[in-house]
Formats: C-alpha cells, structure tokens, sequence
C-alpha cells in the first residue's frame, strides 16, 4: 500500500466493505482507487467506503469517490460513505454535493 | 683384559727404560769404540808411508757421524778407542793421551758447531753439503791437525810441524768427507721411503760400475780417474746421497788403496804429487756427489712441496669454489623466497584496499545522501568511516518518513568489518524499511528484525537503535536493541534515554521487546549515534557517555549541522578514528507562537510534508481541531494546483506562509509559474473547496507568479 494510506476490505451483511486509512490526496488517490476495485467483490450489492480512518482526504479524493460511484452503476451496486459527524472530511465532502450523488452515512451500521 | 694387559705392559716399559737406554748407551759406546779402531787401523794400513802419512782418517768420519746421529754421548768411546789406536804408534802415554784428545776434540765441536747451525744429517740441503764440508771437514779439523802435529813434532823432537799439519789436517778432512756422508746415508735408508727392487738394482749397478771403472782407472797409466764423475753425477741424480755417498767412499777408497800400491796413475809420482792428486780426486768425488746429492734433493723437495702446495691450493680452490656456489644457491633461495613473500604481500595488500574501497563504496551508498527536507523538522547527520588502515566498519542510519507524518529514525552497528558487515548492513536497513512501512511500531519493528537476524548469516553482533517521532503528538516511541542511548538535549539539559532496552539483534532465541515513550518538545534534540562517538581505546564506554553528556549541556547550537560538527571535533580522536561513527540529529523546530514559513519544491511527494507542518502548527498555535483540518484541505488544494500547473515539466518552488492574525489564520501560497486557474475537473473541485473552506478568498496571478490568499476565522485556545 501507499505510504500515507491503507485500504482493508471485508464482507458484513452482504455489503462490501472497504476502509481507506490514512491519507489521500493527488499522489495516491488513483492507487487508493485501484486497491478499491481490486477489492470490491462484484458479488456484493453494496460497497461502503468508510472514511472513518482517513485523516485527509482532498479534491482528487473527491473525485476519486465520484468515478467510483459512477462506475459501480454499471454493474448496479450501490456506493455508501461512512463518515462521523465530527471528521474533518465532512465539511469538504458536503461542499462538493457529494451526498446528493451518494449515501453518506455516520457509522457502519 | 687386553686394556689391563696394555697398562701393565707400559708401566713396566716405564720402569725399565732408564736403565735400557743406559744399556743401550754403553753398547753404543762400545760399538762406535770398536768402528773407530777398525777405522783407524784401515786408515793405518792405507798411509803412503809406512805409519806415518796417512791420506785419509776415517775415524774422524766415523766420530762425527757417531755424534750426529747417536749423540755426543759417544765421546768416551771416540776417546777410549783413540787413546787405544795411538798409544803404540806415540812416544809415551802423554803424546798417546794429547792425540787422542785432539781425535775426540775435533769431530766432537764439529758436531756442536753443525747442530748449533740447524744442520740436517739427512744432507737434503745444499747449506748442509756446503756446512758438513766447510765447517765439519776442513774448519774443525784443524784443531786435531794443530793438537797431533804439534804433539808429534814436539815428542820425537823432529822439525817439519808444517808438514805435519798439512798431511794429518787433509787425512782428517778426507775422513770425514769421505766417510760422515756414507754414515749419515744410512739410516736415511729406514727413516726416509723404502727402495723398490728397481732401485736397489740401480744402486748396484751404479756401485759396480764405480768399483770396476775407479779399478780400472787406477791401474792404468793414462790419468782417467776422473771418468767416475758421471758415475756418481748418476747415483746423485737418480738416488741422491744413499746412491752417492756408497759409491763415493767406494771410489775414495779404492783410489787410496791404488796410491799407496803406486798402482796407475800414482806410479813413479812423488809424495807430494801422490797426495796431491789423491786428495784432488777424494775432494772431487765427496764435493761433487754430496752437492750434486743435495741438489737433487732440495729440488725434489721443493718440486714435492710446490706440487703439495698446489694440489693444497687446488683443493681450497674447490673447498671456497663450493662453499661460494652454496652461499650463491643459498642467497638466490632467499631472494626468490623474498620475491614471493613480497608479491603476496602486494597481492594481500591490493585485496585488502579494494576490499575496503568497496566496502566502504558500499556503505557511503547506503547511506542517505541527503536528509528528507520534513517541514518543521530539521535532520542531520554525519558518517565518519575509521581510518584508512583499519576497515570499515558496519555502521549506518536511515531517516524513514512514514504515514500520518511520522518519522522513522533508525541507528544501527553491525559488529565485524568489511564487506561481509557491510553486505549485512545492507540486508537490515532495507529490512528495517520495509517491516516499518508495514508497521511502524518499535516493537513489531524490532521483533520481526529479531526473526531476521535469527535466521540470515549476519555478523557475530547487531545492535540498532528505532525511535518513532510522531509530529502530530510531539512524542517519540523506541526501541533499543544493546545499543549506546539516545541522548536528549531540551533546553540546555541532557539526558539519555535509557528506556526499552533489549539485547543485540539476534543474539537470544526469543525476547519480548518493549518500548519506551519520551516527549520531543519543539526546539529539543535528540540524537542517536554509534559507539565509535563514545568509545575510544583510552578510555571506558562511561567516560565516554559522560563527556558527550557534557559536551552537548555545555554548548547552544541553534544549527543542528554546528551541533554534528562540534561533537565530532570535541570526541572523536583526530586524525585516528579506531572505529567508523555515525550519528543523526533529529529536531522539531519550535512552531507556535511565529508565523510558518515554508519552502519547498513544487512537487507532488512534498504535499503530504506541508499539511503536516501546517497542521503541527496550527495545533500548537492552539486552533481547533476542526478548523485546522478543514484548513488544510484548503492549503492542500492551493498546493495541489501549484504542483500540477504552476511549472509544468520543469521544477520549481512554491512558498506557503501562515499567520495568525485577530483571531483568523491567513495563509498564503505563492509561486513563481505561469498557469491560469484551470477549469478542469480536479482543478475546479479544488478551487471550490478553497472557496468554500474560507472566509475570503484572493488570488493574484501576474507574470511573476500566482498567490493565493485565504483567510478564516478560527477558534483558538478556549473556544475549542
């Protein structure tokens, strides 16, 4: 993995989940984003990336998150963000309308 | 037995021999006694005239050769036999006793007189001819010529004393040169080689020639004596004076008898031509055969000796031709083995500099060539390989910038020299690399390169040193692997930092590490560093540690590099480093309470640096949590745009400057590029997150550059 961030990946009730920790900005968001795919199953109809761990995260991110949603439309999964309502994503996120596009929820659950 | 038999015999020999050669003595005596009369009485029957002139005396020959070969111990027989031969021919007892006296006196100081002189009876040299002629015929037999014809003359009361003197001095002389020779060749004949048969046939032959042609000679009238001289130049020639001196007496003899026959040539001669050519032949015969005998002799004696003396030469020419030739193979050894010993000396030597030149090649490359520039962070290091005679050493340290900011330090020495330390090194800083990006915790760093030295072939010993400096909390986490402490200096103290503490790599089966925490306030240093800074052959590894601990308490150096060069300088022995060192400096600068300020190259990898030198400083500034990470999206988005459009291929500076100001951080973002605020998908999400994460917004874009400014109120301290 990247030297600022790392990406785990686990199956909880049929949902996909991968969590980026660390940090992501313009030198590794497109690893980030490939480890995602590698690890997203086709077979979940859910992916949640939970950003609870990321301590940064920028508009290459942002983007990154976008291209990702978009593509998971073709093979119909759904994308959810997990981020707490205290992170200091949440602000960045919202600016970019990101949860009008795409589920953003506080927790996993 | 045959020992004991030896003792006995020789300790009776020695009883006995005192009276033995007392016997032997008399017998003596009492032979040359009796050789005398008998001479005497041939000398007697061969006078010219009747009883009164005789021409030749053998006894005196016969009395000197007594003397010079059995001793002059002989006397008493010499007188005895003397007085015997003259009593009944002298007037009285007292003439008798005077002649006799004279007869011993003669031959006796002739005698004395050749001994004194070193004669040699052997006659082997021509001084011995000339000396047994000259001083024992004629010199010393003047004085029985003097005392018998002075006695005669004056006991019959007749004159002619000259006469007298002259008839009894020839006679004595001719004696003793016709006679003393023959005598003296005679034990030459056991004392000197033996004859070979082919010798004593030619001696007879010489001596039957002599006796038939002197015959001859002398009963013819035509004067031929002298036809016997090649004769006896024969005998001196070949047998020299046991050839010579037979043959000579045997033609004196024989010529002596002719004479007073009045046979050949000394018929009808008068006297005196009688004892003139009688005495002319003997003198020739003895004269010529015993010069001629000695001659030869001296010659061959000398040719044997120069031939001794060459074959003697020769033989050292060998001896000191050999022992030259062996010194030569000996030197030509030692210089060959020389030659060898030196070339492996050469080649030894060449092995052991390349060896060290890549060693140390290796080591250099190994080492960070420049330290990361961390914003907020000032790193320094130095590397100083041991002399060039000794090798290198094992020595390295590495600086490893980890995620979330953190910063791995990490110091290690691996025990033993060369390229085998060198090679070890090289596996376990990449290890210590690799296992830290994995996790940077001290302790999983430390055990999983515990696992490693387990099972690779490292050198006897490796100990190492990993801190772990989170900028975030100002802490740093480590842990030590039996090596030297790290040393903190915070605000002129110092203090080592003694804690997580474990034995060198590898060294137990198992250990369960452990790691200690410290807090690295801004402005403090720590420093790390090998035993080659503390340890010298001088001195105790305490001492050491107390001097660094002074040296560094003692001084103020705002430059970390002034720090590295003056601990070098004031610890390390000049000129003669025994043992490579390595040390790092680590300090967080001191960020609160100025505005930051940073420059750094336009480039993608320095993006994570600066938000985390802004976010230490907005942390210790005390701005809320909050706000500090949404500010750094937005320096993070501003700093984004300079990388990718600010200078395109080429490499440039970009300059973020932050302020506290009435409650509100400014911070501005500055290049020296040309770009024009793109509208492209990155780049126009960025700008709205500048936007919307700040209060205002200004960008100022000229041909010198683009500047970003941005400002937004923040909660600081209490309002968090």
């Amino acid at each position: 993995m990247t030297a600022y961030a790392e990406v785990d990946a686990w199956t909880s009730n049929g949902v996909q989940v991968v969590r980026i920790s660390g940090e992501v900005d313009l030198t590794n968001a497109a690893e980030v984003r490939d480890a995602i795919s590698r690890v997203a199953s086709l077979d979940a109809t859910a992916i949640a990336v939970d950003l609870t761990e990321t301590a940064y995260l920028d508009s290459s991110g942002i983007a990154m998150l976008f291209r990702l949603a978009e593509r998971l439309t073709h093979t119909r999964q759904e994308l959810r963000i997990v981020v707490p309502p205290d992170s200091p994503l949440r602000a960045a996120l919202e600016l970019t309308d990101l949860p009008r596009t795409i589920a953003v929820q506080h927790t996993l659950e | 037995m045959a020992g004991r038999t030896g003792v006995s015999w020789a300790s009776r020999a020695l009883r006995l021999r005192v009276p033995a050669d007392l016997g032997r003595t008399a017998a003596a005596v009492v032979l040359v006694g009796a050789a005398y009369y008998l001479g005497a009485r041939l000398g007697l029957s061969l006078s010219l005239v009747e009883r009164n002139v005789t021409p030749l005396w053998p006894p005196s020959g016969i009395a000197l050769a007594a003397f010079l070969i059995l001793g002059r111990r002989m006397w008493p027989g010499v007188s005895l036999a003397a007085l015997a031969v003259n009593l009944p021919i002298s007037t009285g007892p007292v003439p008798a006793l005077l002649t006799a006296m004279g007869n011993t006196l003669a031959p006796l100081v002739a005698a004395i007189v050749l001994e004194r002189i070193g004669f040699r009876r052997q006659l082997d040299r021509l001084r011995d001819a000339l000396a047994i002629v000259f001083l024992g015929a004629l010199a010393s037999m003047t004085i029985s010529a003097t005392i018998g014809a002075v006695t005669l003359t004056t006991s019959k009361g007749t004159d002619g004393l000259a006469g007298a003197w002259a008839v009894w001095w020839t006679g004595d002389a001719m004696g003793v040169l016709t006679v003393t020779p023959f005598l003296l060749c005679i034990p030459l004949f056991w004392e000197l080689e033996r004859w070979s048969a082919a010798r004593w046939l030619e001696a007879g032959v010489i001596l039957a020639l002599t006796i038939v042609l002197v015959w001859w000679t002398t009963h013819i009238d035509v004067p031929l004596m002298f036809l016997v001289l090649p004769l006896l130049g024969w005998a001196s020639w070949r047998l020299q004076l046991r050839g010579a001196a037979p043959a000579a007496l045997t033609a004196s003899l024989i010529a002596t008898w002719s004479a007073t026959r009045d046979l050949g040539p000394f018929a009808g001669k008068s006297l005196l031509a009688q004892m003139l050519t009688l005495q002319a032949f003997n003198a020739t015969v003895a004269l010529t055969s015993f010069f001629l005998a000695a001659l030869v002799t001296e010659r061959i004696e000398f040719a044997r000796a120069l031939m001794a003396a060459s074959a003697e030469l020769e033989v050292r020419v060998k001896e000191r031709t050999a022992e030259l030739e062996a010194a030569n193979d000996r030197l030509g050894r030692e210089i060959d083995q020389r030659q060898e010993t030196q070339q492996q000396l050469t080649r030894e030597e060449a092995r052991t500099r390349r060896e060290h030149q890549i060693a140390e090649t290796l080591q250099r490359s190994l080492l960070p060539d420049r330290m990361p520039e961390i914003p907020g962070l000032v790193v320094a290091a130095r590397y100083v390989p041991a002399t060039a005679d000794l090798h290198v050493g094992g020595d390295w340290y590495d600086v490893i910038q980890l995620r979330a900011g953190l910063i791995g330090l990490v110091i290690g020495d691996v025990a033993g020299h060369g390229l085998q330390a060198a090679a070890a090194m090289t596996q376990l800083r990449m290890a210590v690399r690799a296992y830290a990006i994995h996790d940077p915790s001290p302790v999983a760093v430390m055990s999983r390169l515990h696992e490693l030295a387990r099972e690779l072939p490292m050198a006897e010993m490796v100990t190492l040193l990993y801190v772990l400096y989170d900028p975030d909390t100002g802490t740093v986490r480590f842990a030590n692997a039996g090596h030297p402490p790290a040393l903190l200096i915070d605000d002129g103290s110092t203090q080592y930092l003694d804690g997580g503490l474990a034995p060198p790599l590898g060294v137990l089966a198992h250990w369960d590490y452990a790691e200690a925490t410290h807090r690295l306030p801004p402005g403090a240093t720590l420093l790390l560093y090998t035993d080659g800074l503390v340890e010298k052959r001088t001195l105790s590894i305490q001492n050491g540690l107390d001097r660094l601990l002074a040296e560094a308490r003692d001084s103020e150096w705002p430059d970390l590099e002034a720090l590295c060069d003056h601990l070098l300088s004031a610890l390390a022995e000049t000129g003669k480093v025994a043992d490579d060192i390595a040390l790092i400096a680590l300090r967080p600068l001191a960020l609160a309470g100025a505005p930051l300020s940073l420059d750094v190259p336009a480039e993608a990898h320095m993006l994570f640096q600066v938000r985390h030198a802004l976010r230490r400083w907005l942390r210790e500034s005390g701005v809320n949590a909050q706000d500090a990470g949404e500010i750094a999206i937005a320096c993070g988005e501003a700093c984004s745009n300079v990388v990718r459009h600010a200078y395109g291929a080429s490499p440039g500076d970009m300059h973020i400057e932050a302020r506290l100001v009435d409650g509100s951080v400014e911070l501005t973002v500055r290049d020296n590029g040309q770009w024009r605020l793109p509208a492209d998908r990155g780049g126009g999400l960025g700008l709205a997150l500048i936007h919307g994460l700040s209060d205002s917004v200004d960008i100022d874009s000229d041909p010198e550059g683009t500047t970003i400014f941005m400002r937004r109120h923040v909660a600081v301290g209490d309002e968090q």
